[in-house]
């Protein structure tokens, strides 16, 4: 780049500054189409530079960047301590996890690879090729594994198995075997859910353990254990009916559903996090949801947009 | 490449590689990024121009591993960050493969432009070139001056072009 060009370009970025910057008087418009018309080197640099900026900004698809959007605070967002993270990733030889905290708040990219993926917000019932029927919660994802298996990677799923080779679910902790009947599982981060509905089902972790469900049973198990049997634990595949109940649960729980089904960010503070809810709460209609937590629970919403609701005691 | 030159970037090669790649598998916690990270690392370093005199070849090769390391995930985070706005739309959007590749480019050019950048001349400079937003506007937001405000985009402008090569 020549000087002349370096200088073309810097007077380009003052007048695209002058110009947008809601103060640019006829003055300044007349004074910029005669710098335009002084130079052929102006008017190039002039493109150039609106080459870039729609190289970058312009060629976005409207709205992509709205403001407090995900991807706007990505853009905008601390940078410093992600670099700080990292610095200390790669010489400590790794105790800190890879981007966990960053990632979290997005579906992982794996998932799109998956065969059938709800939105936030979003439920479906799935026909499967077999004939039995699969019902998604919302932000879950679910890919076909064989003739009679299905992967459940994310999320949460219900069953309907009808008579005949039975289904096998996957799960990242293990698995689960459906003669017949109605079962439901849930993915959480470092464990697995299933709970038998109508018929039994056969729960087996990867490392081997298994154990028979009864109807209304439900647990939570890992890779390698499973933990104790709780009876009557119906209710938790109320979502299916557009409704959370929880009995005596962390609030957090009850915040992690409702952000299933709410845009934006959701979150409680620590401390607010551990207060006990039993109730029964609206999963499409998470306004009320939050409204009816305030009511009962000594918190208060912090609304810092539509898009970012903070949870505090209050 | 001269003899000398080949020697030093097979004997580094011969004697790093394996610790690289196992170092980045711990801290990536994935084989795949590993492999790729620690070749790209090693790609890089084969660009270098004085490899014969590198004292501490370990040291270069974890600088610029991280370098790249840093690029991957931004990457990757932008891109789920682009990703879950496309689910957060009320209409569902499937793009295009080419409107994919085009958004990401785009992204990727923008996020180069602005790194290195403080927060709030990001945000300035999104403010005006997107939202239309003027200086007094920003400044206000941002709680800085219009000066500021003017420094800010002024910065932003230029690591756009640089970005871009324009």
């Amino acid at each position: 780049m020549t000087p002349l060009d370096m200088r073309s370009r810097e007077a380009a970025i003052e007048w695209q500054v002058c110009l947008s910057s809601g103060q640019a008087s006829d003055a300044d418009r007349r004074a910029f189409d005669q710098w335009l018309a002084e130079n052929p080197s102006h008017g190039a640099a002039w493109q150039r530079l609106n080459a870039a900026l729609d190289g970058t900004l312009h060629r976005l698809r409207p709205g992509l960047l709205a403001d407090g959007n995900p991807l706007r605070r990505s853009l905008v967002g601390p940078q410093l301590a992600q670099r700080r993270r990292l610095g200390k990733l790669v010489l400590a030889g790794g105790t800190v996890l890879l981007g966990a905290g960053a990632a979290d708040r997005y579906v992982p990219l794996r998932h799109l690879t998956a065969g059938y993926v709800t939105r936030t917000g979003e439920r479906r019932r799935v026909a499967l090729p077999d004939g039995n029927m699969m019902e998604l919660d919302a932000r879950s994802a679910a890919t076909l594994d064989g003739q009679y298996g299905v992967q459940v990677s994310s999320g949460a799923a219900i069953f309907e198995v009808a008579a005949g080779q039975g289904l096998q679910v996957h799960l990242p902790h293990g698995a689960v075997r459906l003669a017949q009947g109605r079962a439901m599982v849930r993915c959480a981060s470092e464990r697995s859910f299933c709970l038998a509905l109508s018929g039994t089902a056969q729960v087996s972790t990867l490392a081997g353990i298994h154990r028979q469900l009864a109807p209304g049973q439900s647990v939570w198990f890992d890779a390698q254990q499973i933990d104790a049997v709780q009876d009557n634990q119906g209710y938790a595949a109320a979502w299916s009916n557009g409704e959370l109940e929880v009995h005596d649960e962390p609030l957090q729980t009850v915040i992690a559903a409702l952000a299933r089904y709410r845009p934006g960010w959701l979150r409680a503070s620590p401390q607010a996090s551990r207060l006990r809810v039993t109730g029964l709460f609206p999963l499409d209609d998470s306004d009320r949801a939050l409204a009816a937590l305030t009511h009962t629970l000594p918190i208060r919403l912090q609304r810092l947009s539509s898009w970012y609701v903070m949870i505090d005691l209050a | 490449m001269d003899s000398t030159r080949d020697t030093c970037f097979s004997s580094i090669y011969k004697s790093d590689h394996p610790w690289l790649e196992r170092r980045l598998q711990n801290g990536l916690r994935n084989r795949e990024d590993a492999e790729d990270v620690a070749g790209e690392t090693f790609t890089q370093l084969l660009c270098l121009p004085a490899l014969e005199q590198l004292n501490e070849p370990r040291a270069m090769l974890i600088t610029i591993a991280r370098r790249i390391t840093w690029r991957l995930w931004r990457r990757r985070e932008l891109e789920q960050a682009w990703l879950e706005m496309l689910r957060l739309q009320p209409e569902p959007l499937e793009p295009s493969a080419e409107e994919r590749v085009q958004t990401l480019q785009s992204l990727q050019a923008l996020d180069t432009a602005l790194d290195g950048l403080s927060s709030k001349a990001r945000m300035a400079f999104l403010y005006s070139q997107l939202d239309g937003m003027t200086h007094v506007e920003i400044a206000a937001r941002l709680k800085v001056s219009p000066t500021m405000v003017r420094k800010y985009i002024v910065q932003a402008l230029r690591r756009c072009c640089e970005v871009l090569g324009v």
